[in-house]
């Protein structure tokens, strides 16, 4: 198991629920080691089925951003499946204006996001 | 482009920092302050930061490298309706218009080039000299043309 500094994780059922520590994610250090936690939870960890809740982030850079698509990149060649939650509007605009919003399945609740990986 | 003679700034700061990004961050929190005391918050807040951050980061890393012994030039100035940023960096430069579309198809899941384009959609106005080394931006404060339909 490894450990997390930047993230907590949670499991129900088959999903990891993976919130952020830093209400704003743009030190370069810290996005660094979030972008290798994440890259954990698939390779080392071996979960599959993630969902990114955001609540309480407050701010990210796009370099956070990319480290969410490395995260999908990952999940891919394992069949992986991720979601998204809890962006504030802010947040889900930029997803919005670099269509993002095409590439993750983002859902406005935790509740909606965990009813959606049952479909 | 340049900012109005007419405007009436109540905060600016016009400073050369070293490539160091915590330096860089230290100059945002300064501004996203004198913001916040200039009445701004919500989408046009984050905007700002948003976009500063993205020139500031470009600046230090794309443009100077990280290399300690140069230095980025900032200039930025807060008015209750205006927020103007100039980012100089002491790089080559580099030329917009053969930086891909992020938001291509080819483009949209690779994990780089997002800034620029952030930026461009996220600010009034915004151009870069002749050598692509220093990037300006204004932002109005309720600009109409920035407002975005919610789902």
């Amino acid at each position: 198991m490894s450990t997390y500094r930047r993230i907590v994780v949670a499991e129900e059922g088959p999903v990891s629920i993976v919130r952020f520590i830093d209400k704003k994610i743009v030190d370069s250090a810290s996005i660094e080691q979030l972008g290798e936690e994440m890259n954990a939870l698939v390779s080392v960890d071996k979960r599959n089925t993630i969902l990114l809740n955001f609540e309480g982030v407050e701010f990210m850079s796009s370099a956070a951003l990319n480290k969410l698509i490395s995260l999908n990149s990952k999940l891919k060649p394992v069949q992986g499946r991720l979601k998204l939650c809890n962006l504030r509007a802010e947040i889900k605009e930029v997803f919005t204006i670099t269509r993002l919003d095409r590439v993750f399945d983002i859902r406005k609740t935790e509740p909606d996001a965990l009813e959606a990986f049952m479909l | 482009m340049s900012p109005t003679a007419k405007i009436e700034w109540v905060w600016t700061k016009d400073q050369r920092l070293s490539s160091d990004i915590e330096l860089g961050h230290a100059a945002i929190e300064e501004l996203v302050q004198a913001l916040e005391e200039s009445g701004w918050e919500g989408r046009d807040l984050f905007h700002v930061r948003m976009a500063v951050e993205e020139g500031v980061v470009n600046a230090i890393e794309h443009g100077n490298q990280r290399d300690p012994a140069k230095h980025i030039h900032v200039d930025f100035r807060v008015s209750p309706e205006l927020c103007y940023i100039q980012i100089t960096d002491e790089g080559r430069g580099f030329c917009r218009a053969l930086l891909k579309d992020c938001t291509d198809d080819e483009c949209v899941d690779k994990p780089r080039g997002r800034g620029v384009h952030l930026i461009e959609q996220l600010m009034s106005e915004t151009s870069y000299n002749e050598r692509g080394n220093q990037l300006t931006m204004i932002r109005k404060r309720f600009d109409p043309k920035l407002a975005i339909a919610e789902d």
